[in-house]
């Protein structure tokens, strides 16, 4: 059929020559660079990590400032068009405070004439950039007062430096689990699949049984039992290490069935043969040869631990206030009404799923490239 | 018209089973059209055998499809006629090249009429039902029988390829076969409703070689039984030797020559027969070395203008053939070739051949 | 097949017992033992601590005997249906647990058939329709399926409802049923709260199994059999549901054996979000208030829920893959 019609085919000669010429890597990346959706992906993911990295540089307030006198303000947009025309420097508008005469409570509400232009590089409150440098230069500010352009919480603190603080670390968690994974599931797949017999079977068996329990409760039966009097690193590592406690599995999975298949392979027979040690076999010859297959199985378990640790926050089994991640953020949500009235309150989800759609597209990229002697219609 | 491709000189329309003319068959994909099957015309007759023979990519296996119109959703038949006559007393011939690919018509035809088996014995059955199941389904469709009566021909069927113990058997699924009796099964498949054209697209590629043997003489041995013809596609010459009263050489698309068989093997004229015979290994031939087609078929997006074989072709003549399609020459009654080492086609012989 | 259900049942018993084992490690986790916590609590809370009935407890879990000892008490009258003593509620455990898991099972059950026809559906038209408008569409609406948590799902589909049409979702009964006894009225009204909570729960599980039955398909449509099926005369849409879409199935429904955890993790996050009168609530209020015979039983009993959906699973898939029958 058409499959056949399209082998051996004179004009793809120059190109298959170069085919085997390429490393790995760079097969890859060509590949890679064929899911624009990936590529997409993975620039979103650049973005978001960087705005983890420098939050305090981003986030025009305090995040744990609060301002009594704003409470549940609403977004202020950011303006370009205004009473006036058309202005380049981008403006907000101030609030109005009135106080409502039934609930008597404080009702904000845009001011049209109090126009507040935004002002670049300004000062603010001090921070360490990198945990480096002392400095107090945030990205953007108006002059007088404070820009809340997400709104505020129920305290008065700005949504939008709260997102921005949360981003570090809810994508770090999952960073920092998915490494915790990764070496329990290359030690304890490699140890499965490169031994075999009893010792794969009683790993396995273990592995489904962790599979087959429901990882929330798990997850909330596990973190309820981390003491309530730690400090927050320690939490954070804490849930860390529980959320990779289940997440191994599967990547000792991916490593198991890639060990499996490697075994027999000439090469690695050839370096047995050759006399080399089997530790040596293993890092020097078994690991770089399924590396691209883990780094697509990483990113792909990546999202599980992010909502992970945000699901366990919301139910405040995970992290707790003062630290600020987007789960600690959506605890704030749990009332209807409240949510009703100020439903702004719901933006750190827009994060969580642009963030983990971002690595599922990443990781889907990934692990078509990851195959690059595969077919090529991908 | 018909004279030049009416196979054995004896045979009138009343033994003419299938005809086509002209056919074409496209494939759309993202990177182009591919001609896949770009003007063939040949002619099938009742209890004979046709061999088909080319190259990957020749358009073989499309030609065999398209007569069932099992092309695929992005294969269309965009020009030509496929005229299957029903009735050995003669009668209208159904073009099969106009039905709707997926309507009532073509699907009488198919199983009934026309039976195909393919390369591959492992996968052309569906693992999760039993062999039976799959055989009895098409007796159920097309005879209208009872399930009881229906297994019991399956069974029938079965004990004819030479299967042990057909009434387990028909029981079995398919991955608990060998590849031999899985192809001997898929025969039978194929001859349950007793077509009376079976269109066998390499069917002994993928055994190996004494079961390829075995399967090739069951085939005879049925076709002896039974009366049907058999249209055999395969890349190599010696099955076709072995097989076919009559050849079709086809060569990206086309045929490029069409032979009564021992005619073919005496005294091959294209080109690209001769270097398709001097890749066969003989004994004691005496010569040394066996020679490759140079270089290999061309990107199928791409065919090259005028006789497409040119680029490969050890005795092509410049301003000729890479300009002007080549069309079917006359050699003898039973022998013709699309060449210009033998005259200009069409005018030349004066046979009115336009395709 | 006999002898795969009797072996693949003999499986569960060591599935079953690590599970056990873990669930009593998370009972064990909060420091000091149960009852000082209790008698801890008790005090707090200014109420006369009843040594007798203290030294009873005891006595029952031994728990001033080694912990290997105190598991085998704890699965020994486990096994007999005691499942401990909540001090929280101060009653039984196997009292407050049965009706939260019945209706765990029937939402759980629910939203699994609701995700069965929906992916079936939408899976079967997107793999016989590749990139269409409707597959696309099918595609981007399952990733965001995929990438969005349960619980926020909810959040936003509780605050649509409460602030567009002024309705207060959640719950699984309305307020004149909550207290009221079993009849089909109850059942009928339970029918009319199930969907939002089946929506929740089965979004993210029907975008990957749309996911998978797609993928599936598309490969089994490009297999020669298929081919082979249609010329022998057989209709097309008889040969997609006879051939591919029932080998595409296969893996689809090993899918959905894997995919109860999931299915249960959702429910119970859901279920708290929701608030419905199933495991979630009661499982993470026995966790903060450190109510652990409440909380291990929670999570020994939906292990093993999935532990026996996944056996019901492969069950059938031996029913409906010959070659796993006889290997």
């Amino acid at each position: 059929m058409t499959h056949d019609d399209t082998q051996n085919i004179p004009g793809q000669e120059s190109k298959d020559h170069e085919i085997y010429v390429a490393s790995q890597w760079t097969l890859m990346w060509r590949r890679f660079r064929k899911h624009r959706m990936a590529m997409v992906a993975g620039v979103v993911l650049i973005c978001i990590y960087l705005t983890g990295a420098f939050c305090e540089f981003l986030a025009p307030n305090d995040p744990n400032e609060h301002n009594t006198r704003l409470v549940y303000a609403p977004p202020q947009r950011l303006r370009f068009v205004g009473e006036e025309g058309f202005s380049l420097r981008p403006f907000v508008y101030g609030y109005k405070s009135q106080r409502d005469p039934v609930t008597l409570q404080r009702v904000h509400t845009i001011n049209k004439e109090d126009v507040r232009p935004i002002r670049f590089f300004v000062r603010g409150h001090s921070y360490r950039l990198l945990g480096l440098f002392e400095t107090d230069i945030h990205l953007f500010g108006i002059d007088e007062g404070k820009v809340f352009l997400l709104g505020t919480d129920r305290l008065g603190r700005d949504m939008l430096s709260r997102i921005l603080y949360g981003t570090r670390i809810s994508t770090s968690i999952g960073l920092i689990g998915v490494f915790f994974s990764l070496i329990l599931g290359i030690i304890i797949g490699g140890i499965s699949g490169y031994y075999g017999g009893v010792v794969d079977t009683v790993i396995q068996r273990l592995i489904e049984v962790l599979r087959s329990i429901p990882t929330i409760p798990l997850w909330m039966g596990l973190s309820a039992a981390l003491p309530p009097h730690w400090p927050p690193l320690r939490v954070y590592f804490g849930i860390t290490i529980i959320l990779s406690l289940i997440g191994w599995t599967g990547l000792a999975r991916v490593v198991r069935s890639k060990f499996i298949s490697l075994r027999e392979e000439e090469f690695v027979m050839a370096a047995k043969i050759g006399g080399t040690k089997e530790i040596r076999i293993i890092t020097h010859h078994m690991v770089p040869s399924f590396m691209s297959h883990i780094i697509a199985s990483v990113t792909l378990s990546i999202p599980g631990m992010i909502l992970g640790e945000t699901s366990l926050s919301f139910l405040g089994l995970g992290l707790r206030s003062p630290v600020i991640s987007w789960g600690v953020l959506m605890q704030e949500a749990q009332n209807v009404q409240t949510v009703a009235l100020y439903p702004w309150l719901l933006l750190p989800t827009v994060f969580v799923v642009v963030t983990v759609l971002a690595f599922n597209f990443l990781g889907d990229g990934l692990r078509d490239a990851a195959d690059p002697y595969g077919s090529w219609g991908g | 018209m018909q004279l030049i491709l009416t196979g054995l000189g004896e045979v009138d329309s009343v033994s003419k089973l299938l005809e086509v003319r002209n056919l074409k068959t496209h494939f759309e994909t993202e990177e182009g059209t591919v001609k896949a099957v770009n003007g063939v015309t040949f002619d099938i007759h009742r209890g004979q055998t046709l061999g088909v023979v080319g190259e990957s990519g020749c358009g073989k296996s499309v030609t065999a499809q398209s007569i069932l119109r099992i092309e695929g959703a992005r294969g269309k038949i965009v020009e030509g006629d496929i005229l299957f006559y029903p009735d050995p007393k003669g009668g209208d011939p159904v073009n099969i090249a106009k039905l709707d690919s997926d309507g009532q018509e073509i699907r009488a035809i198919r199983g009934k009429e026309i039976s195909i088996i393919f390369q591959e014995p492992m996968t052309s059955f569906c693992p999760v039902y039993t062999i039976g199941n799959q055989i009895m389904e098409s007796i159920i469709l097309h005879q209208k029988a009872e399930a009881l009566q229906a297994r019991e021909r399956a069974v029938e069927t079965l004990r004819l390829v030479g299967i042990p113990k057909p009434e387990e058997r028909i029981d079995e699924y398919p991955h608990r076969l060998s590849g031999g009796l899985r192809q001997r099964a898929m025969i039978a498949m194929a001859l349950s409703c007793h077509p009376q054209l079976l269109i066998a697209d390499e069917p002994t590629t993928a055994l190996d070689v004494t079961i390829q043997a075995q399967i090739l003489e069951l085939m005879r041995e049925l076709q002896r039984e039974m009366g049907m013809a058999i249209m055999l596609i395969t890349h190599s010459l010696g099955v076709i030797a072995e097989m076919a009263q009559r050849v079709i050489v086809m060569y990206l698309g086309r045929i490029v020559e069409d032979a009564e068989v021992n005619e073919l093997f005496d005294n091959p004229k294209h080109p690209y027969t001769r270097a398709l015979m001097y890749c066969v290994p003989r004994l004691g031939s005496g010569i040394e070395r066996l020679q490759p087609i140079l270089g290999s078929v061309p990107d199928p997006y791409n065919i090259p203008t005028g006789c497409s074989f040119y680029p490969r072709c050890p005795e092509f003549i410049e301003g000729l053939c890479d300009v002007e399609a080549p069309t079917p020459v006359k050699i003898s009654e039973n022998h013709s070739v699309s060449c210009f080492l033998y005259g200009k086609g069409g005018a030349a012989d004066g046979s009115g051949h336009t395709d | 097949m006999t002898g795969y259900v009797l072996r693949r049942c003999l499986l569960m018993i060591p599935t079953v017992f690590l599970i056990s084992i873990i669930s009593f490690a998370i009972m064990q986790l909060p420091p000091g033992d149960f009852l000082t916590n209790y008698m801890i609590q008790l005090e707090a809370s200014g109420q006369e601590v009843d040594q007798a009935m203290i030294e009873a407890l005891r006595m029952r879990y031994g728990l001033d005997r080694p912990i290997y000892v105190q598991y085998f008490v704890w699965i020994k009258s486990f096994l007999r249906g005691d499942f401990g003593f909540s001090f929280e509620w101060n009653r039984p455990v196997n009292q407050l647990i049965w009706e939260r898991l019945a209706l765990t099972v029937a939402v759980t059950a629910a939203t699994m058939l609701f995700s069965w026809v929906v992916a079936f559906l939408i899976g079967v038209y997107s793999a016989t329709h590749p990139y269409s408008v409707g597959d696309y569409m099918a595609t981007f609406v399952g990733f965001i399926g995929l990438a969005t948590p349960n619980f926020m799902l909810a959040l936003v589909l509780m605050w649509v409802a409460y602030s567009y049409f002024g309705q207060s979702v959640g719950g699984l009964f309305s307020a004149e049923f909550i207290d009221a006894p079993w009849s089909w009225a109850k059942v009928w009204d339970m029918l009319k709260h199930l969907w939002i909570p089946v929506i929740v729960i089965g979004t993210s599980g029907t975008a990957g199994l749309i996911r998978t039955l797609r993928a599936n398909l598309l490969d089994e449509l490009n297999k020669p059999y298929v081919v082979t099926a249609v010329a022998k005369g057989v209709p097309k849409m008889r040969v997609l549901f006879k051939y591919p879409v029932r080998l595409a199935l296969i893996p689809f429904i090993s899918t959905v054996g894997w995919s109860l955890p999931g299915l249960i993790s959702g429910e119970t996050i859901t279920s708290v979000v929701l608030s419905l009168p199933t495991t979630g609530p009661l499982l993470l209020r026995a966790l903060q208030s450190q109510d652990m015979y409440l909380a291990g039983s929670f999570i020994m009993l939906l292990s093993i829920l999935t532990v026996i959906g996944t056996l019901i699973s492969d069950i059938l898939l031996a029913v409906t893959d010959p070659r796993i029958r006889f290997d």
